[in-house]
């Protein structure tokens, strides 16, 4: 329930990651951060980012995760990507609504158990996810408006124009291959360590979910089967660890409406902005075509790095939008924008995709 | 001067007559000419300019003449694909590794049809034909997946028979080092009216298309080379659309 002045108390378990999603909570007039939490046998960079992060919003930190459960209304769960689902579970189990950041798990299994733990409780799990930039209102407004008719098609490019540490082919002769922890930890500097954590993951695990999501929530159809390649093609910690750096997807939708996905971790190079984002939609009665980043505004100055972005991306209401839609189904018990169950079921599309991709065929979807 | 006979349906005729009004040293003749553009497979001793081979089976073209035979890849010379394949011939993109095409018509044509140049781009800027295919296919739309060799991919979505007056296309190439964005989203210009919003886009690509290959196949003939593509590039192509969709 909430607190003084409708405010609704949040425990954020690790802030590991860059940490724009306890400050996206934070940020929202109904949401209060009061502590941070994680578990005393985690490693001692993991404690001094949890402390760091408390000390910075003038909150605790608590080395014992199920005795701070106990003070707040709803958690914030930003560790490592395989320890998502372990503490937003645990959280579950504990009463406690939760946001958790994304993928949601790389093993399927734990995203059903966290699913159906929160199903079962009635429970509210927003999984982080962008379709409330002002491109993806826009897109939902037109599909929901019937503009382009019966949907056939949904394609969505998704490419990060960042590096990843080294390019493919830079590591010399005796040279160790890069460690993926090492390697996600030098990169929390610059914001890029979304793939946080001990167990590698390739850039369809780490950020599939963003344009899934967008895909998941303007086609609304489940997803039979997909095609997948990917390759490793840029960065020398993809080869060293033997994840992708690129990727293709298709995908068999119900009503035979055909979806795909093109993503990337692309190089610093490849792009003058973050990168390109896009959709495509084909309808029986229109097409829709829309750049992710915009509105933008540009900027061009003599005193700008050749990595400075010169378009800035404006009237970004994201983070906001998500938070009210939490709170919205805290206080209506109305629906989420992205809730377990859906990101449970991105993340099989993940998984049949990764599959696919090794054995060169088709792979149908685990319900 | 180069004289070229045509054998041609008038809209084509027209297409052609036009490029060459824009050239120097080209002239249409109706006969007695040094070369030939036609599409359809002869028994013509010229060298010829076989316009729209999408439109053949590969096995017709197993015993063409292919020397002197240039197939008319007219989607390699529009103006939004030059400069790709000009990056990418030059290295300044490195190792292709995704290519991307979206393509709109509102014109009746078939979806395999229109497929055909979409395909052959693929086949170009990697170099080969794919491993892997996998097609998905419904009324008026076809949808490639392509896998090639060294993790090359390709994802070609083509829609026919569209509402509305606009034609639409989106390339893009991403590669090791770099890459290229063909698209006409960018490329817009906006008229505003009692009608609401229309985005225009007419610059004549196709005119300047088949001028860009008309280019090459006088250059061809004059400096007594092989041309930049060939008979066997198209029954790839060709093969690869029929393999996708068998």
């Amino acid at each position: 329930m909430p607190g003084p002045a409708n405010v609704y108390r949040a425990l954020v378990l690790s802030v590991v990651k860059h940490d724009y999603l306890p400050n996206a909570v934070a940020a929202h007039p109904r949401f209060r951060l009061v502590a941070v939490a994680d578990d005393p046998d985690r490693p001692d960079w993991t404690h001094e980012r949890n402390q760091l992060y408390a000390d910075q919003h003038d909150i605790p930190y608590h080395r014992d995760v199920e005795a701070a459960l106990a003070d707040c209304d709803l958690v914030v769960v930003s560790p490592e990507a395989e320890r998502h689902c372990d503490l937003a579970l645990r959280a579950a189990k504990a009463g406690k609504h939760i946001v958790v950041d994304k993928p949601l798990s790389p093993s399927l299994a734990d995203c059903d158990a966290l699913a159906a733990a929160v199903e079962e409780r009635g429970l509210k799990c927003l999984v982080w996810n962008r379709n409330f930039l002002p491109a993806l209102v826009e897109a939902r407004r037109a599909v929901e408006e019937g503009a382009l008719g019966t949907l056939h098609a949904i394609h969505c490019d998704f490419y990060f124009s960042k590096d990843a540490g080294p390019p493919k082919g830079s590591r010399g002769p005796g040279d160790p291959p890069i460690n993926w922890l090492a390697r996600q930890m030098d990169a929390h500097a610059d914001g890029s360590d979304g793939g946080v954590g001990v167990a590698p993951l390739g850039e369809l695990q780490i950020e599939g979910i963003y344009p899934l999501a967008y895909i998941h929530m303007l086609a609304q159809l489940p997803v039979a089967r997909v095609f997948a390649r990917t390759a490793t093609h840029f960065h020398q910690a993809n080869v060293d660890n033997g994840v992708d750096d690129l990727a293709s997807v298709t995908l068999e939708m119900a009503d035979g409406c055909t979806g795909s996905l093109a993503i990337g971790r692309i190089g610093a190079s490849a792009h003058p902005d973050i990168g390109e984002i896009k959709l495509h939609l084909l309808g029986s009665e229109g097409s829709l075509v829309v750049s992710e980043a915009r509105p933008e505004v540009a900027v061009y100055a003599r005193s700008q790095s050749s990595t400075e972005f010169k378009h800035r991306r404006v009237a970004d209401e994201n983070n906001y939008l998500l938070m009210q839609n939490f709170a919205d189904a805290l206080d209506h018990d109305t629906d989420l924008i992205l809730d377990a169950r859906g990101a449970r079921d991105i993340a099989a599309i993940v998984q049949a995709s990764l599959a696919s991709a090794r054995s060169g065929t088709p792979v149908d979807i685990t319900r | 001067m180069t004289r070229i006979q045509l054998q041609l349906e008038p809209e084509r005729e027209a297409l052609y007559t036009e490029a060459s009004t824009r050239l120097h040293e080209v002239e249409i003749v109706p006969a007695d000419g040094d070369a030939l553009i036609t599409s359809t497979l002869g028994s013509s001793p010229l060298p010829t300019l076989l316009d729209q081979p999408g439109r053949f089976d590969p096995a017709s073209l197993r015993d063409v003449p292919a020397p002197r035979i240039m197939p008319a890849h007219q989607w390699r010379f529009s103006p939004s694909v030059l400069p790709v394949e000009e990056s990418r011939r030059n290295g300044q993109l490195g190792d292709p590794g995704l290519l991307r095409i979206h393509h709109w018509l509102v014109t009746p044509s078939e979806a395999p049809a229109t497929a055909f140049p979409q395909v052959d781009l693929a086949h170009w800027f990697f170099g080969c034909r794919p491993e892997h295919i996998h097609t998905l296919r419904r009324e008026h739309y076809l949808h490639y997946h392509l896998g090639f060799k060294d993790g090359g991919m390709a994802l070609i979505d083509i829609a026919t028979h569209r509402p509305g007056k606009e034609n639409y296309y989106s390339m893009h190439l991403i590669g090791s080092q770099g890459a290229a964005y063909a698209d006409d989203h960018r490329n817009v210009h906006l008229q505003f009216g009692t009608g609401g919003t229309r985005a225009h886009l007419h610059p004549p690509n196709e005119l300047l298309a088949v001028q860009a290959m008309l280019t090459e196949f006088t250059a061809g003939l004059r400096e007594d080379r092989p041309w930049s593509v060939g008979i066997s590039e198209t029954s790839d192509a060709l093969e690869t659309v029929k393999e996708a969709l068998s």
